[in-house]
């Protein structure tokens, strides 16, 4: 049920970027890279900010739903993350003339996709489940401090990349139909995003099964055994 | 010209997350037929620990 209503929130999405949304005057048809390039970094965002939650959690409760939350938040988010790294460059391109430069918005993007990274390799490098999850809810939290550096880069200094069209202040703003177009497209790839951490939690979950299960049959006594 | 970025970056958002969801798909089917076959091997082993108990002979 949740993937049908995702993929229909996908269809619905891609008939408003490509039928309904207006075209831009200055970039034309390749600004409607926006339409997904804006959502994934705003998911990706999102994704960082549960990681940062269960990480917190996890450290304080030692609960184990909150590190399998915030490893999925990771994972997932890595993902999301990488597509705000294709589109953006794929967009660029076109529009500055160049695939990428080192401005504050784009270094700092960059770093929070080099965060996640971090996250996910301390997760599967260091062989003691409970030290993976302490040393990743640490690098988790600490990270954390790139979110509002990315989001507010291009309001904190002069950069490459375009200033915000959403609460940006004066002189910003979006054509209705663009606005309604890119806030469905996000709810589309918000929809993503939970059916793919609600899968990525049952990954965990059945994982842990397992290991259970393991050692249970490692502690049992062998046949004939007493 | 630029059309051709626009359809590149779609296609390729869509192949990360297609093939995201795949390896998804892909992991949680392993780890459940590991966690079947398992189990299946616990039952095993349990039902012939049990036949050698009771009849002080391993059952056929």
């Amino acid at each position: 049920m949740h993937l049908i209503a995702t993929l229909v929130w996908v269809f619905v999405a891609l008939y408003l970027i490509f039928e309904y949304a207006p075209q831009e005057v200055t970039m034309g048809e390749v600004q409607r890279i926006f339409y997904i390039h804006v959502p994934a970094a705003w998911t990706a965002f999102l994704a960082y900010f549960i990681l940062f939650l269960a990480s917190v959690r996890y450290l304080w409760k030692r609960s184990l739903r909150a590190d399998d939350y915030a490893h999925a938040a990771g994972e997932v988010g890595f993902i999301f993350c990488s597509c705000v790294l294709i589109t953006g460059p794929l967009w660029a391109k076109p529009v500055w003339g160049i695939w990428w430069t080192w401005d504050a918005r784009l270094t700092s993007t960059f770093v929070l996709w080099l965060l996640f990274i971090a996250y996910l390799m301390v997760r599967s490098y260091v062989e003691n489940p409970a030290r993976a999850s302490v040393l990743a809810a640490v690098v988790g939290i600490i990270g954390f401090v790139d979110v509002p550096i990315v989001y507010m880069s291009i309001r904190w200094w002069r950069t490459q990349h375009p200033q915000p069209v959403i609460g940006g202040g004066e002189g910003s703003g979006l054509d209705p139909a663009m606005r309604l177009t890119l806030f469905v497209a996000w709810g589309a790839f918000l929809c993503l995003f939970s059916y793919f951490l609600r899968r990525r939690l049952r990954i965990a979950a059945l994982a842990r099964e397992l290991r259970d299960a393991r050692r249970a049959r490692a502690l049992q006594p062998a046949p004939g055994v007493r | 010209m630029t059309n051709r970025f626009l359809i590149l970056a779609y296609a390729a958002v869509w192949a990360v997350l297609l093939l995201y969801a795949w390896s998804l798909v892909r992991r949680e089917r392993r780890l459940e037929k590991e966690l079947e076959d398992l189990q299946g091997d616990s039952t095993g082993e349990r039902a012939g620990i049990e036949g050698v108990s009771a009849s002080g002979h391993k059952s056929t």
